[in-house]
Formats: C-alpha cells, sequence, structure tokens
C-alpha cells in the first residue's frame, strides 16, 4: 500500500473518528444522572463505557466490506471514485485492529471497574469474581474475548497462507462471536436509578440487521454457487499453470472480472479467487491457475496434471464458481489511453481484456480507448506460452497506433538459451514470443516506460489526459509503478494507478 | 508427515497465540497493581516480559540454545507461567490464551517440528 495523500486522510478520518465517538461515549455516561451509583466508582467506568459504544458501532461496520454483492454493487456507482471500493479487505482489516485496541480498553477498564463495584459499592452486594463470571455481560465478554483470540492468530498471513482452511474455520466463529454480542446488555448491569430502565448501547439495532444481510449474503453465494456448472476442459501450460475452462449458462461476466473457484474433491470448503481469463463472446469461462500451495498443487494431481502423455481414467471432477465480482480491470474502457501491465501469472487480467478488446475492433465497436500499451513481464520463457497464440492473433488483426505489445524475459537464461536466442533471432518474428514485437531482456525501465507513454500520447486525445494502468501481479512491483507514475505526471498527463490484490 | 512443503506447521499459530497471550497477561498484570496483593501483579508482569521477548522474538532470545528452540520446554514453561496468574482476575484471560498457546506448541512438539524459524527466514507459502 503506497503511502498517499488519500491514505492519510483515511487513517486520520478513521482515527478521529473514533476518537471523537469514545469521547461521546465517555462524556454520555458521566453525564448521566440516572447512572450517578456507577459512576461514583471513577473514571474507569466512562473509559468503558466509551470503549463500549466505539465497539458496538465497530462490530457493525466489520460486516459491511465483506459482504461481496453489495460491495460488488456500489463499485459501479459514484461512490467508487469518492471511497476506493477495492480496497474493502484493508477497511475491514483496520476495523479488526480498532476493534483489537478497543477490547483492551474496554475489558481492563472493567476488571478495574468490577473491582471497585465490590470495594467501593457494597450496596450492591456483588464480589469481583461474580461480575466477571455471572453476569450475562461478563460470560458473554469472555466468550467474545477468547473467540477473538482464535479469529485474530489464525487469520495473520503466517498461519492463513499456509493453511486456509484453518483461517476459513477460525474466521466462523465470527458466528457465535455475534450472537454473544447481542447478547452482552441483557443482564441490564447498567440500570438506570430512577425508574429501572437498562442503559445499553443499543447497538444490537445496527449489529443485527448487518448480520442478517450478511447471512443473506452468504446463502445467496451458496444459491448461486449451486447453478450447473461443467468443467469443460483443462489444459495444463508450461510454466506449471493450469487452464481450466467451464461452461455456466447463468454467469454473466464483463472481461476483468474476477470470480472464486471451489473444488469439493480438492477442498469442500476452500473457496480462492482468481481473475477470469476469457471474454464472454467466447462461450466459456477460463481461468488460469498457477501451481504454488497445497490447495493448487492437489488440485494440479486431482485433474490428472502430472501423469505423462495422455491421461486416463481421471474423473472429472465437480466445480463450483461464486461471482462474478468486480475488479479495477473492468474500468479500462473508460481510459482514452490505458496502460496494461501483467508480471508472472498476473498476466490474466490483461489476457481477458485484450481479447475482449480483439472482439471489439473486429466488431468495430465505439469505445472511449483510443491507445492501449501491454507490457507483460515474465521470469521465463515458458510463461509466454500461456497466451502466445492470442497475442499473436492481435497483432495482426489490431493495429500497433492502437495497441502496442511488449514483453520482457527477467529472468537468469542458461547458455543454451542465449545460444538459441542468438541463432534464431535474425528472423521476422522474435525467437522466443514468435511475434513481431521484440523481446526486452531484463527489467523494464519503468521510468522511461512512462515517460515514453507520456510523451506519444496523441494529440488527437486533447490536454489533461487520464492514463489508466492496470497491473496484477506481486506488491512490490505496483509500489514501483505507483511511485513512477506520481513522479512522470504531470498537468497534462496524469497517471493513475488500478491494482488488483486478493 | 511433515515433510510436505505444505503440510501446516502449528508452531507459527502457537506463535502468535502466546504473543497475544503476553499482551493479555502484561495488561491484566499492570491492572492488578491496584489490587490488595502486588505481588501478583510483579510476577505476572515478568512472565509476561519473558513470553513476549521469546514470541517476538527480541534479538538474543532466539540464541539462548536449548532453551529456546526446544518446543517441549517451551510449552511446560507456559504451563508453569500460567500459575501466578490464577489467584486474581485480570489475568485470567491471559492464562486461558496462554494455556491454548502451551497446548498448541505441545502438539508442535509432539509432530516433531522444527525449532521456531530466524526472524529473517521463512517466506510464507500461498494457496
Amino acid at each position: 500500500m503506497e503511502i498517499n495523500w488519500r491514505l492519510i486522510l483515511f487513517h486520520l478520518v478513521f482515527w478521529l473518528g473514533h476518537a471523537a465517538l469514545w469521547t461521546y461515549g465517555f462524556f454520555k455516561q458521566k453525564n448521566d444522572p440516572e447512572l450517578a451509583v456507577l459512576n461514583s466508582i471513577g473514571y474507569s467506568v466512562y473509559i468503558s463505557r466509551g470503549a463500549g459504544l466505539v465497539l458496538g458501532v465497530d462490530c457493525a461496520a466489520l460486516l459491511v466490506p465483506v459482504c461481496r454483492n453489495i460491495v460488488r454493487f456500489f463499485r459501479s456507482t459514484f461512490l467508487n471514485r469518492i471511497v476506493p471500493i477495492d480496497e474493502n479487505l484493508y477497511f475491514h482489516r483496520w476495523m479488526a485492529y480498532s476493534m483489537l485496541f478497543f477490547t483492551l480498553v474496554h475489558t481492563n477498564a472493567h476488571y478495574t471497574n468490577f473491582f471497585f463495584v465490590e470495594t467501593k459499592l457494597p450496596v450492591l452486594g456483588l464480589k469481583a469474581w461474580q461480575v466477571h463470571y455471572m453476569a450475562w455481560a461478563g460470560t458473554t465478554g469472555h466468550i467474545m474475548l477468547v473467540i477473538m483470540f482464535f479469529m485474530y492468530s489464525a487469520a495473520k498471513q503466517e498461519v492463513k497462507h499456509k493453511n486456509f482452511e484453518f483461517f476459513w474455520y477460525t474466521h466462523h466463529l465470527f458466528v457465535p462471536f455475534y450472537f454473544c454480542l447481542f447478547f452482552h446488555s441483557f443482564g441490564c448491569f447498567v440500570k438506570s436509578s430512577v425508574d429501572g430502565r437498562c442503559k445499553g448501547y443499543n447497538s444490537n439495532y445496527g449489529t443485527v440487521p448487518i448480520f442478517c444481510i450478511y447471512i443473506a449474503e452468504r446463502i445467496l453465494r451458496e444459491y448461486r454457487a449451486r447453478q450447473p456448472t461443467t468443467l469443460s476442459k483443462v489444459l495444463f501450460h508450461p510454466g506449471n499453470t493450469i487452464e481450466l475452462r467451464i461452461e455456466k449458462p447463468s454467469f454473466q461476466y464483463k472481461p476483468g472480472q474476477y470470480l472464486f473457484l471451489n473444488v469439493p474433491s480438492v477442498s469442500k470448503l476452500q473457496w480462492h479467487p482468481f481473475t477470469i481469463s476469457s471474454t464472454p463472446e467466447e462461450g466459456f469461462v477460463s481461468v488460469h491457475v498457477r501451481v504454488v500451495g497445497d490447495w493448487t498443487k492437489k488440485l494440479a494431481q486431482t485433474l490428472g496434471c502430472f501423469e505423462k502423455g495422455m491421461t486416463k481414467g481421471v474423473a472429472v471432477p465437480q466445480v463450483c464458481i461464486d461471482g462474478p465480482y468486480g475488479a479495477p480491470a473492468e474500468d479500462l474502457y473508460n481510459y482514452r489511453v490505458a496502460v496494461l501491465v501483467g508480471a508472472g501469472i498476473g498476466v490474466t487480467p490483461s489476457a481477458s481484456l485484450l481479447k475482449s478488446v480483439w472482439y471489439k475492433y473486429y466488431r468495430k465497436a465505439q469505445m472511449p480507448l483510443q491507445k492501449l500499451y501491454f507490457f507483460w513481464v515474465a521470469r521465463n520463457k515458458d510463461e509466454f506460452a500461456w497466451f502466445q497464440s492470442l497475442l499473436a492473433s492481435l497483432e495482426e488483426t489490431v493495429p500497433t497506433s492502437f495497441l502496442e505489445i511488449h514483453t520482457y524475459l527477467t529472468g537468469n537464461l542458461d547458455v543454451d538459451d542465449i545460444q538459441n536466442i542468438a541463432l534464431n533471432n535474425d528472423g521476422e518474428a522474435d525467437p522466443i514470443t514468435e511475434l513481431q514485437s521484440r523481446t526486452h531482456y531484463g527489467r523494464p525501465d519503468w521510468r522511461r516506460v512512462f515517460e515514453s507513454v507520456r510523451a506519444s500520447v496523441p494529440s488527437s486525445v486533447g490536454d489533461a489526459c487520464e492514463i489508466g494502468v492496470f497491473y496484477c501481479g506481486p506488491g512490490a512491483l505496483a509500489k514501483t509503478l505507483g511511485r513512477v507514475g506520481n513522479a512522470v505526471s504531470n498537468s497534462r498527463v496524469k497517471f493513475v494507478l488500478r491494482k488488483e490484490h486478493f | 508427515m511433515a515433510k510436505d512443503r505444505f503440510a501446516f506447521k502449528w508452531q507459527p499459530w502457537a506463535n502468535l497465540q502466546a504473543f497475544y497471550a503476553g499482551v493479555f497477561i502484561l495488561m491484566g498484570a499492570i491492572i492488578s497493581y491496584w489490587y490488595p496483593s502486588m505481588m501478583f501483579a510483579g510476577i505476572n508482569t515478568a512472565t509476561a516480559l519473558i513470553i513476549l521477548a521469546f514470541e517476538t522474538p527480541f534479538p538474543g532470545f532466539n540464541r539462548l540454545g536449548f532453551v529456546s528452540t526446544n518446543l517441549y520446554l517451551r510449552a511446560l514453561l507456559y504451563l508453569a507461567f500460567i500459575v501466578p496468574g490464577l489467584p486474581q482476575a485480570p489475568t485470567h484471560t491471559g492464562v486461558l490464551c496462554l494455556f491454548c498457546a502451551a497446548v498448541t506448541y505441545l502438539w508442535a512438539a509432539i509432530r516433531g517440528e522444527p525449532e521456531p524459524p530466524k526472524p529473517k527466514g521463512d517466506r510464507p507459502a500461498r494457496a
């Protein structure tokens, strides 16, 4: 995540908002004459109540960014220009961090309160341990604390990446968590001394509806996933990449979107996101899956990818897909000039978009896009095989005044490769990709690349042009592109980085 | 069993559990300074800091040889650290979490998982 004014603004608003909410809760408790008995304990009461109010709001807001379908809906509205809706998981995580902080404040202030209830308020006749473990609030509170302990520790990258299923199961503890939250104030510990009315935060008015909406979301996802889906073709590409072609009549998508894939015979409960590498015109949905971790490796084995020769007797497994979900790449056609950058397997959204460009060009469709640059950075030459035929046909049909293709090979070459390249280099086509455009060796100098893109913005585009840079791949390159884009932008031409990440 | 590169390792999770447990115990220990017997506050502060030093890992604490690498020893140490947290309420939650962490470490030790990696070691695998 590159640090820019937007990020700083978000954190400023986020934390000031939380502080304001806490302060409001603090004074609301302090200035309430009906709660004078409890207030006589002192500051720990106001601190705990302030934190409690913040937690009530946070628990409601926490679920909103993970309602994928609602998020997808808002992506296509004006809201996306104000708030970066693609960063919904970032928001979810920071909500969780805020919850962790305020939970610690809330819990520790309450522990202080319980002790003082026993010593300073003999009129209530309660021992500290009774409030801890026998009251509704204490019991549900402790259960929630233990649940949070498991959820947070299993959600860290170190655990999530090594065993996703484990993270998935523990994260579903949110269901008992929310039930505990709903019943947290049932004991009516905080009572008005005038009319005995419970003076909680009424947070259930917020958390219950949102929880129900999230459950409805999950039901919708399950229902959609069970629509008829068939795996029609599996191709095993060099570079350890599997292409799956799936047919699902009820699935409508746009190029550049992504889906979640589930293969029950590999893992019943894991759903993994993959960019769709096909276009709707092709009549099927394809994804390119690179074999990297435990799920993908098992998938490859199930599909018989590691068998030598023709695969015999490999049963076609059932697959389920959920989606489509929006991604930045969807907005490509809104820009007059765009740059597509794909690194490694991150080339998949670019592939889908380029295919769509091919179809549009073929149909002579009208679109704002006037110039498209495509940069494919691959570590070894096998990876170019994935979309070589697509690029070859693009080169034939689409003129370079519209589409420029640049390929970069960044990995080390051994002597045989170098000799091979040298031998074949005098032909019409590039020795590695068999395209007209020559492969560059080594990493691109992004500064020079962006400067030449800026310089060659056609005058037909006019002044004040925004160039969309659509990137998918490892995070380090995203940082570089963001940095270089900011540095090279001027008043006439502005580079806007739209990156995908899962 | 643990030879496969993609097999799940319990040690990283135990590490995180113990870290959070240390934080909870430390917070509880600070609160319990206001409770009648200050002795427990002092002991729990010390145990919490030791846990945090092992789990961060604080530089130097991963080079104590057998003491810092053996997972059985760590599990037993944490089980022992539970005891001073029991008498007073503020440290109860931390102690419960520490128990979970100790059990997870014990499980990792039984499975024969290697010692905790050095800070710059492991690259996490992807799905």
